[in-house]
């Protein structure tokens, strides 16, 4: 019983490492990317850009969320 | 994600805008990006956004046309420094509120930002994101849930059930639905669960109810879920369309890095991880309340997280909300 969780959680803990080795790199790339958009698009300045109507601005505010990591 | 939608909200955006943008930002955001290209493949790496662009617009503009928008009120829009708050931007122009800081400057606090607000805010989740699909990896046997959720519109509904009141931050989903892909799960119904999973959860329905109404609520969760679904299974169509086999091309993008990069890349992310996940552990023991610390808080806070900008040198007149 004992063994076989402990071969349980190794497994786990390979599986997991997998996935580690296959992202880590990207994730250091997006994360860098996304902290530097943070500085030149400050989210909290989005709404200057949407303007007013009822359909340009619904445009605009979606665009600016897809890169925006929030 | 629901601070700033509110602050939008303040600011005067409508509320076809709000939800707009409420859909695309969880949804959808540059680190799951580069994720997405990691652990599944290009394809989904495109669609991923296009959907989550889609189905904001969608949103948005049901809202605003049921809901006709009052936009008498002009704008109020916080343009406080995003460097570290030097300025409030009101009566500053716009040509020397740019050159506040040279480049270098921006540059450093935007690699701050990558370290302590962006990983920062989704360390903990991807964690547990790594772990479940780690969880799935072993435990569930190659094709048993492609019988259930191999394709068609009840794997879409059955991913629909299982996102919508899950919360899972954009980037964490993804190595999850790598897994599901694995074990059998079609492309499409693994892109329902990366984009209902992130843009609604149980507690965030109550703050929805509260910007957009009950009612713009029930429209933003109908637009979300059939858009989602539509998505789900066109994709599905796709990739049958191009002859794909999902399962063999996912993760491959991982294998043009040479493994010395890859060793590099896990010290690198393990290192800046262990602060925000020694906080996280930290304010998870300290009290149920601290999670909702946990998302970056807005304004963006100069240096690390939302307390400790309070006690610092403020002038009265910096409008960072102090």
């Amino acid at each position: 019983m004992i063994q076989e969780s402990v071969r349980f959680a190794i497994a786990i803990a390979a599986a997991a490492w997998d996935i580690l080795l296959d992202s880590s790199i990207y994730i250091l790339f997006g994360i860098v990317v996304a902290g530097l958009v943070k500085v030149v698009l400050n989210p909290g300045t989005v709404a200057s850009h949407l303007g007013r109507g009822r359909f340009l601005p619904v445009v605009k505010a979606a665009f600016f969320g897809v890169p925006l990591p929030l | 994600m629901l601070p700033a939608a509110a602050s939008l909200k303040k600011q005067g955006a409508n509320r076809g805008a709000v939800s707009a943008f409420l859909i695309s930002t969880p949804e959808s955001g540059i680190d799951s990006i580069f994720i997405t290209y990691a652990l599944l493949d290009p394809i989904m790496t495109i669609v991923r956004p296009i959907s989550a662009f889609i189905t904001a617009v969608t949103a948005g503009w049901t809202e605003n046309l049921m809901h006709r928008p009052n936009d008498s009120g002009p704008l109020q829009v916080d343009r406080s420094c995003p460097v570290d708050n030097c300025c409030d931007g009101v009566d500053c122009p716009d040509e020397v509120h740019r050159r506040h800081h040279r480049p270098g400057e921006k540059i450093a606090a935007g690699l701050r930002f990558a370290v302590t607000d962006v990983w920062g805010d989704i360390v903990g989740w991807f964690a547990v994101g790594l772990l479940l699909a780690a969880v799935i990896t072993v435990l569930i046997p190659d094709d048993f849930m492609a019988r259930w959720l191999g394709g068609g519109i009840t794997s879409m509904l059955v991913m629909l059930v299982i996102g919508i009141p899950l919360y899972i931050c954009a980037s964490a989903s993804t190595p999850i639905a790598a897994a599901l892909i694995l074990k059998g799960v079609s492309p499409g119904a693994a892109l329902v669960f990366l984009l209902a999973g992130p843009a609604t959860n149980v507690t965030s329905l109550t703050v929805l109810v509260g910007l957009l109404g009950k009612r713009g609520t029930l429209r933003y969760l109908l637009v979300l879920a059939v858009c989602t679904v539509a998505f789900g299974l066109l994709v599905d169509q796709l990739y049958a369309f191009l002859g794909i086999v999902p399962a063999a091309v996912i993760g491959e993008a991982a294998e043009l890095v040479p493994e010395w990069l890859q060793y590099t890349g896990v010290a690198v992310l393990l290192l800046i991880s262990v602060k925000p996940l020694a906080a996280t552990f930290h304010r998870k023991s300290a009290g149920p309340k601290g999670e909702t610390t946990f998302h970056s808080g807005f304004p963006i806070a100069p240096a690390a997280g939302p307390k400790k900008g309070e006690g610092s040198s403020c002038p009265p007149s910096c409008g960072c909300g102090h």
